[in-house]
């Protein structure tokens, strides 16, 4: 294991920040995992990462680093000691030294090939010679990442580091780098607060909440199977209704679904928009309130039963606000919590 | 920043604070003891009279550097005329030329023996003093007007930009509301720029406070001459202590006044910057605006340096004398040997501050830049009771191993100017080095530290390299302070040594300035530099 971060209290400005904070990054024989710690801001996720790499004193719990303690209320290992890198949200290039000097600072004078080769490695062989301000912003990123590189470390730390790059280009550098963490098996940790740079870029998602992890498991069960409402809800659009609920308005009419999905009573149910299609039916109980429409595709939020619903819209359908419309769950496993 | 920063840092920055606090310590120590003699004397008869006459000047050239102040302000900063680009910097010129010597200049110029008077004496037919009567210029009101021509810039400043940049949009939403201009000026304008003014004004009170050179020149008693009469004329530093105790409890009030009122002007800082709808003024606003700003101009700064042109083009074989060579080494060598002493201890305490994020750790830095408020004078009397008290103790503990003693090593040599001049400008490279710093992004130090650098590791790769310029500008504004400085150096200069400002103003007592007149030209030119770097900075 790369990291393991345990039973964590943390303080900020003399209010506590984590609280019985836990985490395991590069579990087992899964060198090179990529875990994206989301939440709010001021949930305390860079004060996390500061903690890790040393830049914030703990309070109590215990953080290991490839096995070796490295921060407990006994030991303090200095940043420089601990084998972790980290990627600021500025990249906090040196601005005095070159591409090349920049890359090889960590490294002996002698191995300045091995600069050139990481530089190779993030394809910018041919800005050797350039200064940081005369790069965009993905480049800069780019050399963050080999300079990083160049120091080995155990476990890399991300600190929001896609939010200043063009949108345009995001998703090409997160696909890049990805390769490179995974070629060169290193563990990360990587902040953010926008949800589809946690899904393009994380193998889990460590859902941060009050200071501690709500939820930590692979990104599609995250998303599927949130353990409540509130992690459900941070990562996209969702239904939280009662099964009592359901079942009154499956017996109305006003709901359609599978015999086959089993729901049971006492518990509540939640369901993303995309397993809820709406058709357009004079006279049925639910009536379109709104269309949302976000460029991927359009929601349709309705009520029904004192409930306001999400619904996906499908590409051929001709909807209007006050439409009469019957809503359909979809097969699918159903999230009960 | 850190959770665990390094200790070595920490330890030398406290040591030297507390070292360069010593002196003030010891003036107030110094002052509790009971009052001796002169004291009760100078109580008994001229106190009283020398806090009256600093108040008096301290408020005269307040209301006369206002006068001069605001109207250029609010012209250059929202009117437009001709001249107008170049008046907004050339009006900072006045603040380069030392005091005394526009005093010297306008006494020459203005008293019964210089041409004004000659020539209205021709023009009339007067014969004799009894015949007419001329403003005094070697008076309280002289002095006054002297030093507001010369400070008047301090309030300029940063009037002119608090109504450049802060209110611009708030003038602009009042004219479009109606106001006239001149209303937008009385209801917005100035109102809002009342931080500024009082930062200005307390600025100047100081600076008037702690002048030495103008009021003993005109022979104006005040607390300042006091402590240096004190001491030169009654031998007595005791009382001399306890006067300078007395005006620091008069600059801290001014300290803590221009503190508060910056927290004002920060909430105005940096929102709704814009450019201003500059007023088109009528023909005869052009014609009063340019002469207003033109007078200032040839008043604080064109006459006075033509003038010592004049003196050095006439009396230049005199002038560039072996002893102008001798002290303007002597000044260079101090002077820099200070500049890179205070270097040195600035980076030592801002990069200590910069490691440790505690307020508790922030004292070194704040201690060691406490000294600039101090006046000149004060500060020579608290370096001299600490370092004749060092002196004893050396000479009594070298003869008690019966050695020979040492003399007057700290107190009676170079080493009390240039602990002096430490004290009084490392407020300087402390602001630069400081600003240096904070233009560096934390995460630069944080990057350098996980790639596997210790504290010193990067701050000699990475700060050094990128605080070049913080530094060079650092050592050179204290050289050049340094080179001017004039009251700390007159008081604790050693028998037979002079620096080049004490040699001008040796001959501005000796009314011979003419004989000086080349190494006053080199001071000016020198202060201009400061004030261009002070002029680029803030426009």
């Amino acid at each position: 294991m790369r990291l393991k971060i345990e039973n964590l209290y943390c303080s900020y400005r003399s209010e506590s920040v984590l609280k019985d904070f836990n985490l395991n990054v590069g579990d087992g024989d899964n060198d090179g995992e990529i875990v994206c710690l989301f939440g709010k801001s001021g949930c305390g996720k860079s004060t996390l990462l500061k903690a890790v790499a040393g830049l914030l004193p703990i309070d109590s719990g215990f953080i290991r680093v490839n096995g070796s303690v490295v921060n407990s209320p006994k030991v303090f290992w200095p940043p420089e000691k601990r084998q972790v890198g980290m990627i600021f949200q500025d990249y906090a290039l040196f601005p005095h030294l070159t591409v090349l000097d920049n890359v090889a600072f960590s490294l002996p004078k002698s191995a300045v090939a091995e600069a050139r080769e990481l530089l190779q490695l993030v394809g910018l062989e041919d800005k050797l010679g350039s200064y940081p301000h005369e790069l965009s912003g993905g480049q800069q990123q780019r050399v963050a990442i080999a300079r990083t590189l160049a120091a080995k470390p155990q476990v890399l730390l991300m600190d929001e580091p896609f939010s200043n790059i063009d949108h345009q280009i995001r998703f090409e550098l997160m696909r890049d780098i990805r390769q490179i963490l995974k070629q060169k098996k290193i563990s990360t940790i990587f902040v953010t607060h926008n949800k589809t740079e946690a899904f393009a870029f994380a193998d889990k998602i460590a859902v941060m909440a009050d200071g501690a992890v709500a939820q930590f498991d692979r990104v599609e069960n995250v998303y599927l199977n949130p353990v409540n409402g509130t992690v459900g809800k941070l990562l996209g659009e969702l239904n939280q209704f009662s099964c009592e609920w359901l079942l009154v308005q499956r017996d109305n009419g006003a709901v359609l679904m599978d015999e086959s999905m089993v729901v049971a009573t006492g518990q509540e149910l939640l369901v993303r928009p995309q397993y809820v299609q709406v058709e357009k039916s004079a006279g049925a109980a639910a009536v379109v309130e709104e269309l949302i429409m976000t460029g991927d595709h359009t929601y349709v939020r309705c009520s029904l039963g004192g409930l306001s619903l999400i619904a996906v819209k499908t590409v051929d359908q001709r909807l209007v606000e006050g439409d009469e419309v019957v809503v359909m769950i979809l097969p699918h496993n159903l999230c009960l919590i | 920043m850190f959770a665990k920063p390094a200790k070595n840092w920490l330890i030398p920055s406290w040591l030297l604070a507390l070292l360069l606090s010593l002196p003030l310590l010891a003036l107030i120590i110094s002052s509790l003891q009971p009052a001796d003699e002169t004291f009760q004397h100078l109580l008994d008869t001229v106190l009283w009279d020398y806090v009256g006459n600093s108040l008096k000047l301290v408020s005269l050239t307040i209301v006369f550097a206002l006068l001069f102040a605001l109207p250029a302000a609010w012209w250059v900063a929202n009117c437009e005329f001709p001249g107008r680009r170049y008046f907004s910097w050339m009006l900072l010129l006045p603040l380069a030329m030392p005091g005394y010597v526009v005093a010297y200049i306008y006494t020459d110029f203005l008293d019964y023996a210089g041409p004004v008077q000659r020539a209205l004496r021709g023009v009339f037919g007067w014969t004799s003093p009894q015949d007419y009567s001329f403003w005094e210029v070697r008076s309280i009101s002289g002095a006054a007007l002297v030093l507001a021509l010369g400070l008047f810039p301090y309030i300029y400043l940063i009037v002119r930009n608090t109504f450049a940049q802060q209110e611009a949009q708030l003038v602009n939403a009042a004219r479009l509301l109606g106001a006239s201009p001149w209303q937008s000026f009385w209801r917005v304008a100035l109102p809002l720029a009342r931080p500024a003014i009082v930062i200005g004004v307390s600025l100047v009170a100081m600076e008037t406070l702690a002048d030495f050179a103008v009021a003993h020149y005109f022979a104006v008693s005040t607390l300042t001459t006091a402590v240096y009469d004190t001491w030169l004329g009654l031998n007595s530093l005791e009382a001399a202590a306890r006067l300078s105790v007395f005006m620091l409890l008069g600059i801290m009030a001014l300290v803590i006044l221009e503190r508060v009122s910056r927290r004002g002007q920060v909430q105005l800082a940096g929102k709704n910057a814009g450019s201003v709808l500059r007023l088109k003024m009528s023909i005869k606003g052009r014609v009063l605006a340019w002469l207003f700003c033109a007078s200032l101009f040839v008043a604080g700064f064109l006459f006075p340096f033509v003038t010592l042109l004049d003196f050095a083009f006439s009396y230049f074989s005199e002038a560039w004398s072996e002893e102008l060579f001798e002290y303007s080494w002597n000044s260079l060598t101090l002077s820099g040997s200070v500049a890179l002493i205070c270097l040195l201890m600035a980076l030592l305490f801002t990069y200590n501050q910069r490691l440790h994020s505690s307020v508790w750790q922030q004292v070194p830095v704040k201690l060691s830049s406490s000294g600039y408020a101090i006046p000149g004078t004060v500060l020579a009397i608290g370096v001299l009771i600490a370092l004749t008290a060092l002196d004893h103790g050396v000479n009594r503990w070298a003869q008690s191993f019966s050695l020979e003693r040492p003399g007057l090593i700290f107190s009676g040599t170079v080493f009390a100017i240039g602990f002096a001049f430490i004290i009084r400008f490392m407020a300087i490279a402390n602001g630069a080095i400081e600003a240096g710093f904070s233009r560096l992004p934390e995460s630069l130090d944080l990057s350098s530290r996980l790639l596997g650098q210790n504290a010193w590791q990067t701050f000699y790769r990475v700060h050094l390299p990128l605080l070049k310029m913080p530094m060079l500008t650092a050592a050179l504004l204290v050289l050049i302070e340094c080179m001017k400085e004039l009251p700390a150096s007159l008081i604790l200069r050693p028998f037979n040594y002079d620096t080049l400002a004490t040699y001008v103003y040796q001959y501005v007592s000796d009314e011979q300035l003419e004989l000086a007149s080349l190494g006053a030209i080199f001071i000016v030119l020198m202060g201009l530099l400061p004030v261009m770097v002070m002029a680029r900075n803030r426009s």
